[in-house]
């Protein structure tokens, strides 16, 4: 299975599915822990991003017969788990208002549960920053630097002109910028 | 309008933020083809690929037993419904009858 691309791994998935998860198993070795991982920068809380990848992989589970493979499944991975977080932020508004809020509610026994990098996703820096961000530019960066997708697969997943994405990220990277500054001097400022 | 070059630097900044506190996986790894091994799993990602496996599997099977289930009480309420209509010919054809005899008999009772 290790040596299997991910298109032959979801071809594979189109005649097994549903009677043989073996191959659909492989593709969520490889993707789920960076999905959730995004998913958990985009929303904040350990249970939402827990289901929104759970939901975004069922629905991989039960659309697969319909991905024509016309972009790398990667990409339509991440354009499902994109629509699925803007769902859910949409879903409860005033969770999307206290973002930032919500990350200090996230109870200690959240993270423990989790291993020692997810406690570094919940409360470093970047986290921090990413929490106070609005919610296209929370979602850009992430697909960027925690997902790893190229400007390319950005601009597919989000299905907008690479010029306009370059924008958008440029924009969104100014604002990661400013507010990672403002925090270090406001450390500064504190230490002083 | 912004440069490549412009792009490129704030882009390599912030990725080294990422990668200095650990958020980030390295890039090189995602576009490469290191994509096919998978990374090392932890229990905690491997209980929530369980999950994910459990839940879909259940959904098949849920969603079977719900066709199956409006299968069989569709299948029930036409049969119910061409019994009645049945019941309710025979009714009429009995009903006929009876009404023709009486006829035949008021006929003859005239005659």
């Amino acid at each position: 299975m290790d040596a299997l691309t991910d298109e032959e791994l979801v071809a594979r998935c189109k005649t097994e599915l549903p009677y043989n998860v073996t191959a659909y198993r492989e593709l969520l070795r490889r993707h789920e822990p960076l999905v959730y991982r995004s998913c958990l920068k985009m929303l904040g809380s350990v249970q939402d991003a827990e289901e929104a990848c759970q939901d975004a992989f069922l629905q991989v589970f039960h659309k697969l017969g319909q991905f024509e493979g016309r972009s790398a499944f990667k990409t339509w991975l991440y354009r499902i788990v994109y629509n699925r977080c803007i769902e859910s932020r949409r879903r409860d508004a005033r969770r999307s208002e206290n973002h930032a809020k919500l990350v200090e509610e996230i109870t200690q026994d959240d993270i423990a549960r989790e291993d020692p990098d997810m406690k570094n996703a919940l409360t470093g820096k970047v986290h921090e920053v990413i929490a106070k961000m609005s919610g296209e530019d929370c979602r850009l960066v992430t697909l960027r630097y925690v997902s790893g997708l190229s400007l390319q697969e950005i601009a597919d997943v989000l299905e907008i002109g690479l010029s306009a994405t370059k924008m958008r990220l440029y924009r969104a990277q100014e604002k990661f910028k400013e507010i990672y500054n403002d925090l270090d001097t406001g450390e500064e400022a504190e230490e002083a | 309008m912004i440069s490549d070059a412009q792009f490129l630097e704030q882009d390599a900044q912030i990725l080294n933020i990422f990668k200095e506190e650990g958020s980030s996986l390295d890039s090189n790894r995602v576009d490469s083809e290191a994509e096919r091994v998978p990374r090392d799993l932890t229990i905690e990602d491997l209980r929530r690929i369980d999950r994910i496996v459990q839940k879909a599997k259940f959904s098949v099977v849920a969603k079977h037993s719900m066709s199956f289930l409006f299968k069989t009480i569709g299948v029930g309420a036409s049969e119910l419904a061409l019994a009645f209509i049945g019941v309710a010919k025979s009714a009429n054809l009995t009903a006929g009858s009876v009404n023709a005899e009486e006829h035949e008999n008021d006929r003859v009772d005239n005659e």
